[in-house]
């Protein structure tokens, strides 16, 4: 029983991952670059959210509806501001941009909110489903259920819409996008857009099981190793590879000394980058001369 | 006489001291096939590129079918009816055929987010009539075998024709090829000059060509501009423009 139990928090945990590594990946799909924030959009998502439900007084629904339009306006507006001038630019500059972004929302919210920690009110804590056994909080309930349904709406758009297929063809080959008619610069500003939305359900589902504070973030690099467990370049080895780490990192946590947990991710990063350094679902091809 | 289909005013382009394109003034009529030769150098690909709206002109006007277009994005070109091609195709390589030909389609899909998530009959009928054209190019350009395989594989000359295939998709008044033999063999080369011909006959697709290949530039065009050193040199029938003093002066060197 206790193996199920454990099971079931690494899977909820898994999905926080998994939620924040699809931002990564739907960034570096569409624009080839890597955006080191995404974990401090989560930070910000949850900080929004409490704004908007805490200190608004908005209901919990609205609020979340609030948090996610609010996050990916500001998704668009650092793509405007501070990535769309570097369009030509080496990757490692971009990177360092996004690497300072983070530092720049950390201390935003500590700035803003204060750096003691904050709860985010909502109709999850508490209450807990009992099958035989094994209990599940509500709150991890809502983490997977978020994801499972965040994943079949994401896979339709992607697959049926002409707004999906057109993102998939402007990070595909921009050239030959924008001459069947694809706004290729609109179609990044909502490609942020849509991460950004990403991260604030991660931040509005991760807020009941963890506390909101600046630094919370930082589980943006575990998710970072996630992506590239999956293959980076794959929205289900995304959620796939955040699995993994969470899983792992749960059995980790009671079968290996103290200390551990905290490294299982960087381990399985490593084997992973030892036996297949292509990623569970390679997408990424070698570029051809 | 009818209007010109595209008409370039004094159109101007530098790079850093270079003129690339150097106040070139042209008409294409409808239905022409129009061929831009020149030295390597001489400025057909940035006079290209400026047509197809990948560069801004520092100065002049592009004006296509009565509209000015300098000044429109290159993403909105498809929709008014202007398609191109690459020397070095441009597609998308992960996708098959028939999904990289579909995509021609995309300029003209009418429907709506929720519709498509639901997959209304409105959008089921629309999936039909694009399937309908893309069939009608496939059989066009004799690329039934290659529906259902993904770029990657395919051989070099197979992609130059899926590019055009997808091209043709949009189904555009104006069809802007960029060196549509380059690393094509004599044989391919040779089947260029009859699909241009099929494109220009049974699309009623107006064609503008940058090319080496002087017999297929002979073969296919109505008639020839020569650039050199950005600027216009002679416009002509193929047969005259390569007899033309000048011409062969921007060729040969003095």
């Amino acid at each position: 029983m206790e193996v199920l139990q454990l099971l079931i928090s690494g899977i909820s945990q898994g999905c926080v991952y998994g939620l924040i590594a699809m931002g990564f990946v739907l960034i570096y799909k569409a624009t080839e670059m890597v955006n080191f924030a995404q974990g401090d959009m989560m930070m910000l998502g949850a900080y929004l959210a409490y704004t908007w439900i805490n200190i608004a007084g908005m209901p919990f629904v609205l609020g979340v509806v609030a948090t996610i339009v609010s996050l990916a306006i500001v998704g668009v507006l650092i793509e405007r501001i501070l990535l769309r001038p570097m369009i030509g630019e080496p990757p490692f500059a971009v990177l360092m941009i996004t690497i300072g972004l983070g530092f720049m929302l950390r201390a935003f919210a500590g700035a803003v909110w204060g750096t003691e920690t904050k709860a985010v009110s909502n109709p999850f804590s508490g209450n807990v489903i009992r099958l035989g056994d094994i209990s599940i909080g509500y709150e991890n309930m809502a983490i997977i259920l978020g994801t499972v349904i965040l994943c079949a709406l994401l896979f339709a758009f992607f697959r049926f819409t002409r707004l999906g297929i057109a993102m998939q063809a402007a990070s595909q080959n921009q050239l030959a996008a924008y001459y069947v008619g694809i706004p290729v610069k609109r179609i990044y500003s909502l490609v942020w857009a849509m991460s950004a939305a990403l991260a604030a359900v991660a931040g509005v589902l991760v807020a009941p099981i963890s506390l909101v504070e600046p630094v919370m973030g930082f589980i943006g690099v575990k998710a970072f190793a996630a992506a590239i467990v999956g293959g980076f370049g794959s929205l289900p080895g995304a959620i796939i590879g955040g699995l993994i780490v969470g899983i792992a990192e749960q059995f980790a946590g009671l079968y290996l000394p103290p200390g551990f947990a905290d490294t299982t991710a960087y381990a399985i990063l490593l084997i992973m980058l030892f036996l297949r350094p292509e990623g569970l679902f390679a997408t990424m091809q070698k570029k051809k001369v | 006489m009818s209007e010109a289909l595209l008409s370039t005013h004094s159109l101007s382009l530098s790079f850093g001291g270079v003129r690339a394109v150097d106040d070139v003034s042209f008409e294409v009529m409808p239905g022409e096939v129009f061929s831009i030769i020149g030295p390597n150098g001489a400025g057909k690909t940035s006079l290209f590129n400026l047509i197809s709206r990948l560069y801004d002109a520092d100065s002049g006007d592009i004006v296509f079918d009565g509209q000015k277009i300098s000044d429109i994005p290159a993403h909105r070109i498809a929709e008014l009816g202007i398609a191109r091609t690459f020397q070095n195709t441009e597609l998308f390589e992960h996708e098959t055929v028939l999904r990289n030909m579909l995509i021609g389609r995309h300029v003209h899909s009418r429907t709506n987010l929720f519709s498509e998530l639901l997959f209304l009959p409105s959008v089921a009928r629309q999936e039909l009539a694009f399937r309908q054209v893309v069939e009608d190019v496939i059989d066009l350009l004799d690329l039934q075998s290659y529906r259902d395989q993904v770029i990657g594989s395919l051989p070099y000359g197979v992609r130059k024709m899926v590019e055009v295939a997808r091209a043709l998709c949009i189904q555009p008044k104006l069809l802007l090829l960029d060196e549509p033999s380059s690393g094509l063999n004599p044989e391919e080369t040779e089947d260029v000059s009859h699909w241009i011909e099929d494109v220009s006959q049974d699309y009623g697709a107006t064609v503008i060509m940058v090319e080496h290949d002087m017999s297929l530039v002979a073969r296919a065009s109505s008639r020839v501009m020569a650039v050199a050193d950005g600027a216009v040199v002679a416009i002509g029938a193929p047969q005259d423009i390569q007899n033309h003093p000048e011409v062969r002066r921007a060729y040969l060197g003095d």
